[in-house]
């Protein structure tokens, strides 16, 4: 009996901890209230160290003593952002949710199915509250598509925060030995990854051409610069498949084959690149900071440069956009309307540009290059320049609920292909459909 | 009267004691119930209630069994996934336990020897066992580093060309026989090379444990069965095999049964060595990280909480089996 009667209260108190996260309905007036100037005290769990953790608290400082409302914003450090990720999950199961979260379009997808999101579009255009049409413009419309989400009606669930997209580094000294300039196509690169490549006289290679990438973010971004897509214009089914992913993979193969690309170990990459055993990688521009590092201790001449594209034509470039967002959760109306002053703050053109200086990430508007602190930043690292002209090339990566199984998928389908345990055609193939199902099940 | 008068203080007395020593024994259990239920019993039960229900982030609707037939057969995506993680599991407890155990015993048994140095030696066949796996698997990394390890450049030196190890998907029987140009069929290819990496780092590092397990065992076993065999003149081979090894089975068969368990259920071995993918191509996803993924990776914490309770059972029903078959071959000595 007794045993009965503590096996129901657990199971009363699970369900009791699972109706605390439901939160309560929301007005339509919420976006559009004034604060009282009392304070209000709101979190940022974030996943940023470092130096770029560094940058944040003193924005964040800056945030907290200019704003005049009384709003006071803690940032806390949950870990990596897998571990970010668990923990709001573990969050939303406890009903102790922060009122923002630095998350990927996944992670946002994930938490709606709890409904503890704020939909921020209300705020962006509240009259009071919002900002107006031309400050809307300058923020770059990729960060607007990817942060809507078709699957909970288009709604706006998050806003850009840390981003960033694939670009291309190049170590300019091993161009310049084989008298070649950065490839524009995939032809000529395929072309000039092989001329760089050198073995020595045991046959063993001693400079590589290009460091094959298996993340599913890298094969994306290939396909888009050669003129694909990724997902079918129903979002039902994935469309990578097509003749410009078997491209990737066949490139991938015949790299592989004739030696010209290896796969690294963990981050190997960046100080191959740096000790001229390597030509190129393709890597986020966060990754921009690391290799200026590796530069500093021993220089050598490298650059940021677009992926090789489909054609040259200026206006069909094409690459990914990445980076993390923040979303606001539901909460009261104070400390949302706090958390939504807080992030257009930070989308400001000063502090995008302060923040970009610092943290390395990408400004979120078009007029921060406009401002000194970018340009004395450009001065210093002209890579960082060389980045920022790319992001109006760059777009968003599927946010559609199954995306994260589908990257194991497409990692494991070029795993697959550079071990050579499978053909290109019987690796893509296998993979969209494995997909596919995923899609359809996670509906 | 008198006659009456005594039992009645006896109850009395003990009407009065009782109390007290049942309160006390309660304090007494408070902290270890306390610590069981809170996080052992507690999540146990909300996991099995969670195991019953579509909890994708959230609860969602009663699926009863439904969680657990998706895995067992019911699922196109999930099912196939189970039983390759079950097999990879099994395979990784062959490849570890028995050699596990066979170096374990060997090296218990010079360690138990007399010799000089026996406390250095003991201690240093121990540390692995204290070392944070974690540091231990980033030396590892740079040992089995396909580019610079260390591993690679002694195999150069024989002649023999660099393996990736642990990002090899492909079986330890078909890489040999390959060396040799034989191509083996597929259900011969034997576990990936970097699941029997795993295996060898896993024995590395709970060698250890097993041998003072071992050393406790063999100190148990009395030495007049040493003098008498001698006496007989027995060699030391005969009475390796008819007095030692018969007389530790109950300590072999109590070492392979927490081995098995330890391995079935191990978790951060696999997870840090193929930082949490299982990679590569899955050829080292055991049932626990499949579990991990599931719940922790995908949300799909019902169907990661039936799947824990699958393993559960597995590793119950193994154990029973182990019970069963090698528990009648014990020798408990009396």
């Amino acid at each position: 009996m007794r045993v009965k009667a503590a096996i129901l209260a657990t199971l009363m108190l699970v369900s009791a901890a699972c109706s605390a996260a439901a939160p309560a309905p929301q007005q339509s007036t919420e976006a559009d209230i004034t604060l009282s100037g009392a304070p209000v005290g709101i979190t940022l769990w974030h996943a940023l160290s470092g130096p770029q953790q560094v940058a944040l608290d003193a924005m964040v400082k800056k945030f907290n003593e200019t704003n005049g409302k009384g709003i006071t914003v803690s940032a806390l450090n949950q870990g990596n952002y897998t571990q970010l990720y668990q923990k709001t999950l573990g969050a939303i199961q406890a009903g102790a949710l922060p009122e923002l979260a630095h998350a990927y379009e996944s992670f946002v997808a994930d938490y709606m199915k709890a409904d503890v999101v704020v939909d921020l579009g209300a705020y962006k255009d509240s009259v009071k509250n919002g900002l107006a049409k031309a400050s809307q413009d300058d923020i770059y419309k990729g960060y607007y598509d990817t942060n809507t989400f078709p699957q909970y009606g288009n709604k706006l669930l998050s806003w850009p925060f840390t981003k960033s997209l694939a670009v291309m580094y190049v170590n300019n000294d091993v161009l310049k030995e084989i008298g070649k300039p950065i490839p524009k196509t995939w032809d000529e690169f395929e072309a000039t990854a092989l001329a760089a490549t050198k073995k020595d006289s045991s046959g063993k290679v001693t400079r590589y051409g290009f460091a094959f990438n298996t993340d599913a973010s890298y094969f994306n971004a290939q396909v888009y610069a050669r003129g694909g897509t990724l997902m079918a214009a129903d979002n039902k089914t994935v469309a990578w498949n097509g003749k410009e992913g078997l491209a990737v993979l066949q490139m991938y193969d015949r790299m592989n084959k004739n030696g010209s690309g290896y796969s690294p170990k963990g981050f190997d990459f960046q100080n191959d690149l740096a000790a001229g055993k390597l030509a190129f990688f393709l890597s986020s521009t966060s990754t921009l900071p690391f290799i200026r590092d590796l530069a500093d201790k021993a220089p050598f001449s490298w650059s940021i440069a677009n992926l090789p594209q489909a054609t040259t034509d200026a206006t069909k470039q094409k690459t990914v956009q990445f980076g993390a967002n923040v979303a606001v959760f539901k909460s009261t109306p104070e400390k949302q309307l706090a958390s939504w002053l807080f992030i257009r703050w930070m989308s400001d053109t000063d502090q995008s540009a302060q923040f970009a200086s610092t943290s390395y990430y990408m400004p979120v508007r078009k007029t921060a290059a406009d401002s000194q602190t970018l340009k004395d930043y450009w001065a210093k690292v002209p890579q960082g320049k060389q980045g920022f002209d790319l992001i109006q090339y760059s777009s968003p990566e599927p946010n559609v609920r199954g995306q994260q199984d589908i990257r194991d998928v497409i990692f494991n389908m070029i795993t697959e292909v550079i071990t050579g345990k499978s053909t290109p055609d019987t690796a893509i193939a296998t993979a969209a459909t494995k997909s596919n199902q995923i899609l359809k099940d996670a509906q | 009267m008198a006659a009456e008068v005594i039992p009645a203080n006896v109850r009395a007395s003990s009407r009065r004691r009782l109390p007290v020593e049942a309160i006390q024994a309660w304090l007494f259990l408070l902290p270890a119930v306390l610590i069981l239920g809170v996080f052992q019993i507690f999540p146990a039960i909300a996991a099995f209630y969670m195991s019953l229900f579509k909890w994708d982030v959230v609860q969602g609707a009663f699926r009863g069994v439904g969680n657990y037939t998706d895995w067992l057969y019911d699922n196109s995506i999930r099912s196939p996934d189970f039983w390759r993680s079950l097999s990879t599991t099994f395979t990784y407890v062959i490849f570890t336990v028995p050699l596990e155990i066979a170096v374990a015993l060997v090296i218990a048994y010079l360690l138990f020897q007399k010799m000089r140095g026996r406390g250095i030696y003991r201690t240093v066949y121990y540390l692995p066992y204290v070392t944070s796996f974690v540091a231990a698997a980033a030396v590892f990394f740079w040992v089995f580093h396909p580019q610079y390890g260390l591993i690679n450049d002694l195999l150069g030196v024989v002649g023999i060309g660099p393996q990736r190890w642990l990002d090899e998907p492909d079986g330890i029987f078909e890489l040999a026989a390959s060396a040799f140009g034989v191509i083996l069929p597929s259900w011969l290819a034997g576990p990936s090379l970097a699941l029997v990496v795993i295996s060898l780092v896993t024995i590395w590092h709970y060698l250890g444990y097993q041998i003072v397990i071992f050393l406790a065992g063999l100190s148990n076993i009395s030495q007049e069965y040493y003098e008498a065999a001698r006496l007989d003149g027995a060699n030391e081979r005969q009475i390796f095999t008819r007095i030692t090894l018969p007389l530790l089975s109950p300590t072999t068969f109590f070492v392979f049964t927490v081995a098995s368990i330890g391995v079935l259920r191990s978790f951060d071995s696999v997870y840090v060595l193929t930082n949490g993918f299982g990679g590569p191509l899955d050829t080292t996803r055991t049932v626990t990280l499949l579990v991990f993924k599931t719940a922790f990776q995908q949300a799909q914490f019902g169907l990661g909480a039936a799947l824990a309770f699958i393993l559960t059972l597995i590793i119950l029903l193994f154990t029973l089996i182990q019970f069963r078959v090698l528990g009648p071959r014990v020798n408990f000595g009396e």
